[in-house]
Order: C-alpha cells, then structure tokens, then sequence
C-alpha cells in the first residue's frame, strides 16, 4: 500500500511592512527629486565657493599690507615729528640750494671784460647788465678813430658775441676841432661770460 | 497636483537637472560673481594704493634715517647759512635786512627797496622774489665790491639786470630771490656733497640776526626816545 502524500503549502512570510508597487515607484520619484536638488545645491555651493576665494584671496592681501603700514606708522611716529620736520627742511633746501646755485650769473664777470678790452682814449659814462647777456654802455671816445680801436678791442673778447655802436656823435671843441664822440654801445655777450665758478 | 508635479519631473529628469543647472549658474554669475568680481576689483585698487603708500613710507623711513646720520656730521654754522638762503614769504625781513647790510657795506645808501612776489604755484610761500632796489652814491670800485657781495651772500640773490648811471651816480639793481615750496616737497635724501661744494662755502651770510629790544610804545607816532 503506497505512503500517503500530504500536500505541503509554501506560504511567504516578511515582517515588512507590505509595499506595493505604486509607493515603490513614489519612493523613486522622491529619490530623484532629492538628486536633482542635491545636484542644484552642490553647483550653487561650487559657484559660491569659485567666486569667494580671489576676493578672500585679496582681502588677505588688503589685510596684510594694511598691517605693514600700520607697523611702519608706528616705526615712524618713534622718529619725533619736529626731527622728522627738520630733516625734510633740510632735504628740501639742500636740493634747491643745488638747483639754484647752477648757472647763476656773475656780474662781475661782465665788468672784468669791460675792464680788460677797455683802450686808454676811451671812458665810460653809464653801463646797463642784463642776466641775458646784454650790455649797454655809453662812453666818449677821443676820436672816431679811437672809438673804432675801442670796438675792434670787444670784437677780439671770445665772450662778446656781438658788438653794435648805436649812436656815435662829435663834440666840438675849441677852433672846430673834435674834443670828443659820445657813443651808445650795445654788446652781447656769449652764455658762459656770465656763469659763476667759484 | 503634487503628484502631476512629482511624475513631470521623472519624465523630464535629465532636461530638469540642467534646467536647474543652468538656472543656479546664471543666478550665481548675477547675483553673486559679478558684484564679487566687482568687490575684487575694487580691493586690488586699494591693494595697489596701499602698496604705493607703504613704499612712500618705507623710503621715507630710510631716507629720514641716513638723513639723521649724515646731519649729525654736518657743522651748525653751515646749517644755519642752509637757513639763511631762502626767504621766507614775500615779506622777509631777511631779505629786506640783507639788502641794506650789503648796500652799506659796499658804501651804497639805499633809497628804495620794492619786493613782489611770483608764485610758481606751488602756495606756502614758493616762488621767486623780485626785488627793485635803488642806490645811491659808490664809485665803480664800490660797485664791483657790491657785485661780488651779492653773489656771495645769504640769502641767495641773483642779479637780473644792472644800471650803473657813473661814478657815485646811483645804481639801480633788480635782483631775484628765491622762497621755498614745501607743498610739493616730496622726500628726499639728502646731497650732502652741498657742504662741500665751493659754490656753498663761499657764501657768507648777509646780516646778522635780528636782536629782539624792548616792544610796545605809548606814543608809536612819536619820535623814538633816547
């Protein structure tokens, strides 16, 4: 007599709450929507983050210089304001002194030329100098002939660049004679002939 | 709704992150780059500025301590004719006192003695000093001797123009003086080769200092009391 079967039923067990599929396909779509906003906020940050760090970068910078200045103010303020005042005074006229004693003309120089091409028949009445060189002077000479010595002694001065005879007129004297010729003279003299040296 | 919502952004998920992609790049290049690179910007100027402040600074600092040492080998009576060489605004005793001390001193009596001055427009007292001065009296010999005096004095004082009308005629001088311009002083380190150059140590200072007597007066309309 053949065993007797007996019909074993399978029967699945979860402990799970039960899910079906249409909260299984919510459960994704949330998912996805978490991404997306994941993404969109890790980009966001990203710019944020790009765009912060050169001005970060160069707000140090700013920090740091300011500091330096900062230290090199105090470092100045231990020097005393009067010392400080007195030195740059000093500074100051030392570089002008400079400046201004550069090419200051000498007079004197115009009046050792006058006195070194001045010939024996000549005297001069009245002499006018400009610092540009020009000399005027107004004299009476014996004779023509010793006013022509007088002009031909400047024109040999290598500091007279230029001789001109303005006016030039006789003086009568006794029997008709010349006693004298006035003359107006106008001289220029080169640059270096008013230069100082020392 | 929220449902309609949730599906649209499943069947458009790829289209939807690059939307949102897009959106966050151009919101953050607007609202945020652009005002930041603006910020960036702004900071470098005062970065550059700042830098040039403090190089200024720090070569002043040097300059005003090599200054210091070498003013400490420099003689006081030097410093004191360094003084003596400008004046001080267009009403300078000094100059009007260094006049007259030369004038007299080469035998001259003077009769006018005008200043003006013509700013180079620096302010605070810079510029030239135009002064007009007539003469009278003094041989040609007084006149050189006044000549050389002038160009040796301090003050500085540069002759422009010369009129010598004869022996103890008079002579009419327009002379130039100079006036500090401190507004436009940068910092500088001093040429101390000045004090031993000839052109300074020949000049010798005009007048002396003023001697401060007694001020106030009842009468200032009266004549002086012996």
């Amino acid at each position: 007599m053949p065993p007797k079967k007996t019909k074993k039923e399978e029967v699945q067990v979860s402990f799970l709450p039960e899910v079906t599929e249409e909260e299984l396909v919510s459960q994704h779509k949330r998912t996805a929507i978490f991404i997306t906003i994941f993404i969109a906020l890790a980009s966001f940050l990203l710019f944020v983050i790009l765009a912060l760090m050169p001005w970060l970068n160069v707000k140090r910078q700013v920090g740091g210089v300011n500091y330096d200045v900062s230290q090199l103010d105090r470092g100045l303020q231990d020097v005393p304001a009067a010392e400080a005042q007195r030195i740059q005074d000093v500074a100051l006229k030392v570089s002008e002194a400079k400046k201004r004693l550069e090419g200051r003309p000498a007079f004197q120089n115009a009046l050792t030329l006058v006195e070194n091409s001045a010939i024996n028949e000549v005297v001069f009445k009245t002499l006018a100098l400009d610092d540009k060189g020009s000399l005027m002077l107004t004299g009476v000479a014996q004779s023509y002939r010793a006013l022509a010595k007088q002009i031909l002694a400047w024109r040999v001065q290598p500091q007279i660049k230029d001789v001109r005879l303005t006016s030039a007129s006789a003086s009568p004297g006794i029997a008709g004679a010349v006693s004298g010729v006035q003359f107006n003279a106008s001289l220029t003299l080169t640059p270096e002939a008013l230069q100082w040296s020392p | 709704m929220p449902n309609r919502f949730i599906n649209f952004i499943q069947a458009h998920f790829v289209s939807f992150t690059v939307l949102v992609n897009l959106i966050t790049i151009l919101v953050v290049a607007f609202a945020l780059i652009l005002p930041m690179r603006a910020s960036v910007a702004a900071q470098k100027v005062r970065l550059v500025s700042l830098r040039q402040d403090l190089e200024i600074k720090q070569q002043r600092a040097r300059f005003d301590e090599q200054n210091k040492k070498g003013l400490a080998l420099i003689a006081e009576a030097d410093l004191q004719k360094l003084d003596a060489l400008f004046a001080e605004g267009a009403t300078s005793p000094s100059i009007f006192a260094a006049v007259e001390a030369l004038a007299q001193g080469a035998h001259f009596t003077p009769t006018s003695i005008d200043i003006a001055q013509t700013p180079t427009g620096g302010g605070q007292g810079g510029g030239n000093l135009q002064i007009a001065v007539q003469l009278q009296g003094g041989s040609y010999f007084e006149l050189k001797e006044l000549i050389k005096a002038i160009l040796l004095s301090a003050p500085l004082l540069d002759a422009s123009s010369l009129t010598f009308a004869g022996e103890n005629a008079g002579i009419t001088l327009n002379l130039k003086a100079y006036a500090l311009d401190r507004a436009s002083a940068p910092a500088s380190l001093i040429d101390f080769a000045l004090f031993s150059d000839p052109r300074f140590n020949d000049l010798r200072v005009s007048s002396a200092p003023f001697e401060q007597g007694a001020v106030g007066r009842s009468n200032p309309f009266s004549p002086p009391s012996e």
